[in-house]
């Protein structure tokens, strides 16, 4: 019989910390929902969700505020990582929806 | 999203089918957890004129994502790969369990595998001074850790040896590199795979090819072809670019089994002719490595230098190859953008050189004679779209679009030996917003380790013939 210990090439990972999560918000009313596409050439059919979305939410929530896909960057090329999450928070969203590229 | 929840800000991902493991793979290597706030919907949903109705139906999906949702696990992890034991009743069998095991763990790439021991990864690892638990960052989409230690491991999985360490090294650190851009890389659709062009002395002393058959394969020359797969493995089993889930290349393809690792033809290039590092600001005699991705290669037929004519036809030939497949290169347009590699063997740039061509001469000729006419720009809606802001800064309304910023940028790397009779154009593919080079550590005891290379591989004879 012949024995072999090979290592596990997978490398270690190191996460899960929820507490990077943003607390949820305790409800959608009277709150501002920012929409980012994340995909080029506005593809995906990004004009026919991204609508459809804000119809279902303005009906269920009346006075809820939505900033559409085109009022920021889009795409994985118009993005900046770095800053889109400054850019978000400097619009006053309260929430954000992305897609549909991923 | 991942940017957007760590400023205190929830967000909810509509996710197209297939891409579910991607998305959590972004959000980990942020340091947040695999359980992501998405919900994934079918392919047919994102096709043009379709049915929205699951859209509609989990609209309280989206609204407990950003209200109710929870991730699932709580507390810091750190999880640490442990050995797996192997047994068989002769060595054939253990191999066979090793490869069946690995494949069944998605840790394989169909050929076959050598075992990473403890003593094979410890020989390895006599290729660096650097401590083995030295940490190199997170390789993407999966963001698990990359070490000194897992790189000697894939280099031992696929027949490495020490004194392919140092490149590897190397080509790892340039990888992670933020403006490598190997999250796209790993994850596009494009079925992308990196470059990787070796300039330096080492080339020759770890017989890493840069002539017939440069490319591979070459049983004298494997440096390239191991050193290549070794970072396939890691881009896959740390990196997590398995097909259909953490990477979406449509394709794949053979360059992604061993990527492309090359060696420069430095005796090759003519008096005047700069190699690539130092035309990349480096030292001639420094070891280099640059790194760049390719989505698409392209053989150029009767290449050839003999006469005015003949060279100008050639280069005509390059050009009308290289304007023809732009691809992504004018959404990834910058300053520093390159649009790919022409790879011209001695043959070649000899004659080229004899003939008073020098390399930047070459350059300004394809650079300009590769340009995309407006019309046909104009044409491609989707391409035009995507360039016409970036491209506005370089080009006046109306003008042909140039593959890069600049003449200098179109790389020319000498490789492929002494024929003539056929150039490569290996053309960009998304990542990489720029190459990048870097310097190659080598470790102390570098000479030992050339020295057993050679009893090993008789490599002194192999480097006897070479010119």
């Amino acid at each position: 019989m012949i024995k072999i210990e090979v290592y596990d090439p997978s490398g270690f990972s190191e996460s899960m910390e929820p507490s990077y999560y943003a607390p949820r918000l305790p409800d959608l009313k009277g709150k501002t929902i920012g929409e980012i596409s994340n995909g080029e050439h506005g593809g995906w059919e990004i004009d026919r969700t991204f609508p459809l979305i804000r119809q279902l939410l303005k009906k269920r929530f009346s006075n809820i505020k939505i900033i559409p896909y085109t009022e920021f960057p889009s795409g994985v090329k118009g993005i900046d990582v770095d800053n889109i999450g400054d850019i978000v928070a400097a619009s006053g969203c309260d929430a954000v929806i992305g897609g549909n590229a991923g | 999203m991942a940017r957007i929840e760590k400023k205190g800000i929830p967000t909810f991902s509509i996710t197209r089918k297939g891409f579910k493991s991607a998305v959590s793979f972004g959000f980990q290597a942020m340091g947040l957890g695999l359980d992501v706030p998405q919900h994934e919907y079918p392919l047919e949903m994102f096709l043009p004129g379709s049915d929205l109705t699951p859209l509609e139906q989990s609209i309280d999906d989206i609204i407990n994502g950003l209200t109710k949702w929870k991730p699932g696990t709580e507390g810091r992890i750190r999880c640490v790969p442990t050995k797996v034991a192997i047994e068989g009743n002769d060595y054939l069998e253990t191999i066979t369990r090793l490869n069946n095991t690995f494949l069944k763990n998605k840790w394989g790439d169909g050929l076959p595998i050598l075992p990473a021991t403890e003593g094979q990864v410890r020989w390895i690892l006599t290729g660096t001074d650097s401590p083995k638990d030295i940490i190199l960052g997170k390789i993407p989409p999966a963001g698990r850790v990359a070490t000194i230690e897992s790189l000697a491991v894939s280099l031992a999985m696929t027949g490495g040896r020490p004194e392919y360490l140092p490149i590897l090294v190397a080509t790892v650190k340039v990888f992670l590199n933020p403006l490598f851009g190997a999250v796209t890389l790993q994850t596009t659709t494009s079925s992308v795979y990196p470059v990787v062009i070796v300039n330096g002395p080492i080339g020759r002393q770890i017989r890493l090819n840069s002539g017939y058959g440069c490319l591979g394969p070459d049983p004298a020359h494997p440096a390239g072809a191991i050193i290549g797969r070794a970072l396939r493995l890691i881009q896959q089993n740390i990196g997590g670019a398995i097909p259909g889930s953490g990477t979406m290349a449509i394709y794949g393809g053979p360059a992604r089994f061993t990527n492309i690792v090359f060696a420069e033809d430095e005796r090759g290039l003519p008096a005047g002719w700069e190699i690539l590092s130092a035309e990349r600001g480096f030292s001639s005699v420094d070891n280099i490595v640059t790194l760049y991705s390719a989505a698409t290669t392209s053989n150029v037929n009767a290449a050839r230098s003999s006469t005015e004519k003949v060279l100008l036809e050639t280069l005509n030939r390059f050009a009308r190859i290289m304007a023809g497949n732009y691809g992504n290169i004018f959404g990834d347009f910058n300053d520093n953008s390159a649009p790919g590699i022409v790879l011209m063997p001695r043959g070649i740039v000899q004659g080229l050189a004899s003939l008073g061509w020098s390399k930047e001469r070459v350059k300004a000729y394809l650079w300009e004679n590769s340009k995309v006419p407006y019309e046909v720009i104009k044409s491609d809606s989707v391409v035009f779209a995507t360039g016409q802001e970036i491209l506005k800064s370089y080009v006046k309304e109306g003008e042909a679009w140039p593959l890069a910023s600049e003449p200098k940028n179109i790389m020319i790397v000498v490789a492929g030996g002494e024929q003539s009779g056929h150039g490569y154009w290996l053309r960009y593919g998304p990542g990489p917003k720029t190459p990048i080079s870097a310097e190659i550590q080598l470790p102390k005891n570098w000479a030992t380790l050339l020295k057993e290379a050679e009893e090993d591989l008789d490599t002194a004879q192999i480097n006897r013939k070479e010119p």
